[in-house]
């Protein structure tokens, strides 16, 4: 064990010592490879606990899954729950919507009209025979039923 | 301190000072600095005198709880997820394993560390009070029993969380032997355990306890205690010095007068001092103090990791409550309590002495209350305060000494030596075949 009365520990003798002259010797050499060793060790272990945060697997349910038979779905639409997503059928078309809002993630409810509206988008003229509404943050949206008119 | 600063000068000076003025400056500057005194006698900072135990268990403290924090995002207390999640930690997130080895071993490092602290302050009579005025080491003393006793139970509660069977069946008997404490006992239990088996209220009080109340607890009890050091004039071999120094007249000093409003100069009633050589046998705390607790902090941490490195934490199957292990054991720091209980349980004709009661509450409970009360009795003069092995508390050593040791082998043969059955095997005896379940 090292003799305290023996030491000295004065900061003048420190080879970085501000006051002294920076030398290239051996000593100074050394200090600085343990100094930056310990910096790079301690850097390392930062990273392994910041990266240990970061997930590699998620638990969450898949983001292509199957839905069922044609033959399980009628004209019209049909909101799968769990899912929460809209199954539209006109005839053999099929049409998948999120019911996710895009505003802030809300489920939105769909709501038929009473009376088709007319409405205009990319210069084509369309019958909006239902919307979207976001009981949340009370947003309409027709957006995600886009239903052509006539031709 | 020259005029001129650059931006990292200002910021590393306080560190790395230049001149004695800029050391002593640097203690009341630096917010963490000033934690110190601005002088330490070269005793204090002995390798052999204290090991440093001390700021050993703090190091393994703050391993423990920034390893813990990162835990605590990933780990999950339910018990239909908790093991899951540790299976997870294990396989799946990115140095989980280290994470969580680190944090096991630094666990169980800081428990020998604070068993091993106990003992050198005991050795070395630093308990005692030395020559100073208002000095309370007594007291200090007790604040570190009761430091050791937060330490053991904040590692009882971790030991749960992993939920597999190890932890289920460690803390069934831990909590088993508690409740034979008298009156109260069943009644702790229950408290404990949020109920009468251990399931999810338990597993949720552990991890509260765990990760909040204890770790609050003990750093309540640690600022009080690192505090009391300073209070009490720094490490016991201090007061050594103080009383090899010879007595002798020094012309009047220019000192400080203190009045009410703050500090004025000028010479004022001369104090006679004790500690005349002060420049002969003190340093400056920076850069001398911060360069070795750097040392021992870094120290730490690369044994930590060395040792999380080669030896993983473990993971049996997940908690069974119907599949007892075959022997079924208490955490390793328990274990000398496990062996202590099962050798004082006598059959005598139909009665049965109760051995959790005898070995495991009332001896440990004698045991806690000598440690706490022994500063008291101990009636050996001022001279062996601060020494190592001091021939006036020679007997007292030897006592300590020797119940240490029965503690130390009852948890050798509780560890290495107990087989199915709870029987006796050399540590070199296979095992036999047992069934799972019976």
């Amino acid at each position: 064990m090292s003799d305290p009365n023996s030491q000295k520990e004065d900061s003048s003798n420190h080879p970085t010592h501000p006051e002294g002259k920076k030398d290239n010797s051996r000593r100074f050499f050394l200090a600085r490879l343990g100094l930056g060793s310990t910096l790079l060790a301690l850097a390392v272990q930062a990273y392994a606990f910041m990266r240990s945060l970061v997930p590699n697997v998620l638990y969450e349910g898949p983001k292509r899954f199957k839905i069922g038979l044609p033959t399980q779905f009628g004209e019209g639409a049909r909101f799968l729950e769990e899912k929460r997503v809209y199954i539209f059928r006109e005839r053999n078309t099929f049409y998948a919507i999120s019911a996710v809002c895009t505003h802030l993630g809300c489920t939105v409810k769909m709501q038929r009209l009473n009376q088709p509206k007319k409405v205009s988008f990319g210069g084509r003229q369309f019958e909006e025979q239902a919307e979207f509404h976001c009981r949340g943050h009370w947003v309409i949206t027709n957006w995600s039923y886009p239903r052509m008119m006539g031709n | 301190m020259p005029t001129k600063q650059t931006a990292w000068q200002k910021i590393k000076w306080t560190w790395q000072p230049s001149s004695e003025r800029e050391a002593g400056d640097s203690i009341v500057r630096n917010f963490l600095l000033h934690w110190f005194p601005a002088k330490i006698t070269k005793q204090s900072l002995s390798w052999s005198y204290s090991f440093w135990l001390g700021t050993i268990s703090v190091a393994l403290f703050l391993i423990l709880t920034l390893t813990g924090v990162v835990l605590m995002f990933l780990y999950v207390p339910s018990v239909e997820r908790a093991y899951l999640s540790v299976k997870d930690l294990e396989f799946v997130v990115s140095f989980g394993w280290f994470i969580r080895g680190l944090h096991r071993i630094s666990a169980h490092l800081m428990v020998a560390a604070v068993f091993l602290h106990m003992i050198r302050v005991f050795l070395t009579g630093a308990y005692k009070n030395g020559t100073a005025a208002s000095q309370n080491r007594p007291l200090n003393w007790i604040v570190g029993v009761m430091l050791l006793l937060v330490t053991l139970f904040l590692s009882f509660t971790g030991y749960l969380l992993p939920w597999d069977q190890l932890a289920y069946w460690a803390i069934t008997v831990g909590t088993n032997i508690a409740s034979a404490a008298p009156i109260a006992g069943e009644w702790m239990r229950f408290l404990l355990l949020g109920g009468s088996v251990i399931d999810q209220n338990t597993l949720l009080r552990f991890y509260v306890l765990h990760c909040f109340f204890l770790p609050l607890i003990v750093l309540f009890f640690f600022s009080y205690h690192m505090w009391r050091v300073r209070k009490d004039g720094g490490l016991a071999c201090v007061d050594q010095l103080a009383l090899t120094q010879k007595e002798g007249k020094a012309a009047p000093i220019k000192s400080k007068t203190y009045s009410l409003l703050g500090i004025t100069r000028g010479t004022t009633v001369h104090v006679e001092t004790s500690l005349m050589d002060e420049d002969h046998h003190t340093v400056q705390s920076s850069p001398n103090v911060t360069r070795r607790i750097a040392a021992v902090m870094i120290g730490t941490l690369l044994l930590t990791s060395l040792l999380a490195v080669l030896f993983r934490a473990p993971l049996e199957e997940p908690a069974t409550p119907s599949i007892t292990p075959n022997p079924a054991k208490a955490p390793w720091y328990f274990l000398w309590l496990q062996e202590l209980v099962s050798d004082t349980t006598f059959h005598i004709g139909s009665v049965t002495i109760n051995g959790a009661l005898l070995g495991g509450v009332l001896l440990p409970g004698i045991l806690i209350l000598w440690l706490v009360l022994w500063p008291y009795f101990d009636k050996s003069p001022v001279q062996a305060v601060g020494v190592w092995l001091a021939g006036e508390r020679k007997k007292q050593n030897l006592v300590f000494l020797i119940v240490i040791l029965c503690v130390v082998i009852f948890t050798i043969v509780g560890t290495f030596m107990r087989g199915p059955y709870w029987d006796l095997y050399w540590p070199w005896q296979a095992w036999p075949e047992v069934p799972r379940k019976l």
